[in-house]
């Protein structure tokens, strides 16, 4: 059971970064990662995690990563599956099979 | 926390104003926020802004150190609730800031740093004092940006600051590149600030669900923290303490909210905390956690911790809410409004208010240590009284840290500047040097130690060249102690690289400086002592001598509950 995560965010610089590194850090390791841009410089962030910590919520993810101000909004799915990367206009990141 | 005005963020057409560089619209925008002092260290690439400084009403402080710089922007804010401010050069002028920003990150004060970069083609390319310190900074930094267009500097200084002192206060970074800072351009844009209503109001559902569990206790406990003062939430606590008498007890950065005599004040909880207070906490079957993140200096073994108590959990920032420990009731709101809503009227809790203030009457601190030499705790009580209202300590860390937590007495949170979640060695000094010059009137104490005060020992040059009012307190146990502590009881007394039997002559060290400095040998010499610190209008050391077998007690051990507590 992979939680996973919608952020739109600002496309300015070091958003991606800035959400990436929080989510590591917050006891997440990123299974998949699919970006696509958006309108008004916005992009949407679909985002697979795994906790590596038992007991890890995922809604103290989402409210963290709410605080982040490139975050327009985010939502976590606790009992989404892992997503496909995007054949068109996504940044797609797989685990290697 | 002032809320910010609701309004829009899209940009206005350019602003008519002179022609400045990037640099002076950094020293023209500071001015014009109301900023006064900045504390920082020069450099390559951040000359531009040094350049401009020149004629600026804004008094620059030189320190040392650039880690200074942090720390003492960072008192500053403590002290006034207002941003403090750093500035820096490119590459280790940058990374020397860095554990400053750090130690504002974790206790949540609110900083606007600006750091100098190489020029934007420059960038990446492993440049001459670049590092990238944006990228460095993201895990300790409410916001940062690199600024690139030199018409947007004065706007995203503007709304750093806005950042920086809203919400959750927290410490902003901003990269100025050097061609931005050298560019002059003949207007700037005025981005509106983002909008920020304020702290929520927790709903009405929420009180009733509150005040029902708070009526229904027979063993509740207030539990508060750093984000009471944060919240100015101060008085409303005194009130709600005063009109329920429930029993409270205080983190290391709750210290000061509560008066130290009100009766129903159980002083700290925690690792160093009292028996009365971790008592109460363990047996409590209701926990009012205000301000508070539950941390593990403060709770012990989590699964361990109010194991009966039904949690009401309010702060600012939702995602503390539930992060280590579920809250029955859960509120994301102004604090103050909260509390003064939530007025259950009578409670009946006589026998457990009883029990606790017996048991805090039954479980003081014994001042009555044999020998003739200085005791410390004695030492910290006594120069905390007779400093009065006036006394504001400012602490490195270690064993004295520990003792100025458990001893002195407070009269505001703002009074006790201590590095509590990142617990830096050397904050000390330059915090007091910031807190001195926040407030010029209080009687601020450095109280460091033998280990603390050498890692910005320096900052004794910046104390002398401004005539800075601070007062050093070093209490000199040859040792990192509370290290030799750990060691002694938790690592089978296999001393490891805590012996410090070669200090110098800290008086005399002091003295090169150029500061006043004496020693103090026994306990009889401590009443003139505190007499003379107190009394001095300039900087001025007091070397105190203290035996290096002293331990701070009581002591929770780690992976213990708040019950195991050892003591001497």
């Amino acid at each position: 059971m992979s939680p996973m995560l919608r952020v739109e965010l600002a496309q300015s610089e070091g958003a991606l970064t800035r959400l990436i590194g929080l989510v590591e850090r917050r006891g997440y390791s990123i299974r998949a990662l699919d970006m696509t841009p958006g309108a008004d410089g916005a992009a949407t962030a679909m985002i697979t995690v795994d906790p590596r910590n038992a007991g890890r919520r995922i809604e103290t993810l989402e409210r963290q990563i709410e605080r982040l101000f490139d975050v327009i909004a985010v939502s976590a799915m606790p009992d989404a599956h892992a997503i496909a990367a995007t054949s068109q206009g996504g940044m797609g990141c797989r685990p290697r099979a | 926390m002032t809320a910010l005005p609701v309004i829009q963020t899209a940009p206005t057409a350019p602003e008519e104003a002179p022609s400045l560089t990037g640099a002076q619209w950094v020293v023209r925008t500071l001015e014009e926020l109301g900023v006064t002092r900045i504390f920082g260290y020069p450099g390559g690439a951040i000359m531009p802004v040094y350049d401009a400084l020149v004629g600026s009403s804004l008094k620059h402080i030189l320190v040392r150190h650039e880690q200074a710089a942090a720390f003492a922007a960072d008192a500053e804010a403590r002290v006034t609730g207002k941003a403090g401010v750093c500035l820096a050069t490119s590459g280790p002028g940058a990374t020397n800031l860095l554990t400053g920003i750090a130690n504002a990150y974790m206790d949540s004060v609110p900083m606007v740093i600006l750091t100098g970069q190489v020029p934007s083609g420059l960038m990446g390319t492993d440049a001459f004092q670049e590092v990238d310190v944006f990228g460095m900074s993201l895990p300790v930094v409410k916001h940062s940006v690199i600024v690139r267009d030199p018409a947007e500097v004065s706007a995203t200084i503007t709304e750093a600051f806005q950042i920086a002192e809203s919400g959750r206060p927290g410490p902003v970074l901003i990269d100025l590149p050097k061609d931005v800072l050298q560019a002059e351009v003949p207007s700037r844009v005025s981005l509106r600030p983002r909008s920020d209503a304020g702290p929520s109001r927790a709903s009405d559902a929420d009180i009733n669900a509150a005040m029902a569990l708070l009526a229904s206790a027979k063993k509740p406990v207030l539990y508060m923290g750093g984000g009471v003062a944060m919240a100015g939430a101060t008085q409303a606590v005194r009130d709600f303490m005063a009109r329920t008498g429930v029993p409270t007890v205080a983190t290391l950065k709750g210290l000061g909210v509560s008066h130290p005599d009100a009766q129903n004040f159980l002083g700290m909880l925690g690792m160093h905390g009292g028996r009365a207070a971790n008592m109460a906490v363990q047996e409590s079957d209701l926990l009012i956690a205000c301000g508070v993140r539950f941390d593990d200096r403060a709770t012990g073994k989590l699964d361990g911790f109010a194991p009966d108590a039904r949690i009401i959990h309010i702060d600012a920032d939702s995602a503390e809410l539930g992060k280590l420990r579920s809250a029955d009731v859960a509120i994301a709101g102004g604090l103050a409004d909260t509390l003064g809503r939530m007025d259950p009227g009578y409670l009946d809790i006589a026998p457990w208010r009883d029990l606790c203030a017996a048991r805090k009457v039954e479980h003081a601190f014994d001042y009555n240590a044999p020998g003739s030499g200085v005791f410390a705790p004695g030492l910290l009580k006594q120069l905390s009284e007779a400093a009065g209202d006036k006394f504001i300590a400012a602490c490195d860390v270690g064993q004295h840290q520990m003792w100025v937590a458990q001893h002195c007495r407070f009269a505001r949170p703002e009074a006790h500047l201590t590095s509590g979640g990142l617990g830096a060695m050397g904050y000390g000094l330059p915090a007091g040097i910031g807190a001195a010059m926040a407030d010029p009137d209080a009687q601020v104490i450095t109280v460091t130690g033998d280990g603390s005060i050498m890692m910005n020992i320096q900052e004794l040059a910046t104390a002398r060249r401004y005539g800075v009012p601070v007062k050093i307190l070093l209490l000199d146990n040859s040792s990192l102690g509370l290290v030799r502590q750990w060691q002694e009881y938790f690592f089978d007394q296999n001393f490891s690289e805590i012996d410090l039997y070669d200090n110098p002559d800290f008086a005399e060290v002091a003295r090169a400086f150029g500061i006043e400095a004496f020693t103090v040998h026994s306990r009889e010499d401590v009443p003139d002592a505190i007499e003379r610190l107190l009394a001095a209008r300039g900087p001025i050391l007091a070397h105190v001598l203290i035996d290096p077998r002293e331990n701070v007690w009581p002591l929770v051990p780690p992976g213990k509950t708040n019950t195991d507590m050892m003591e001497d």
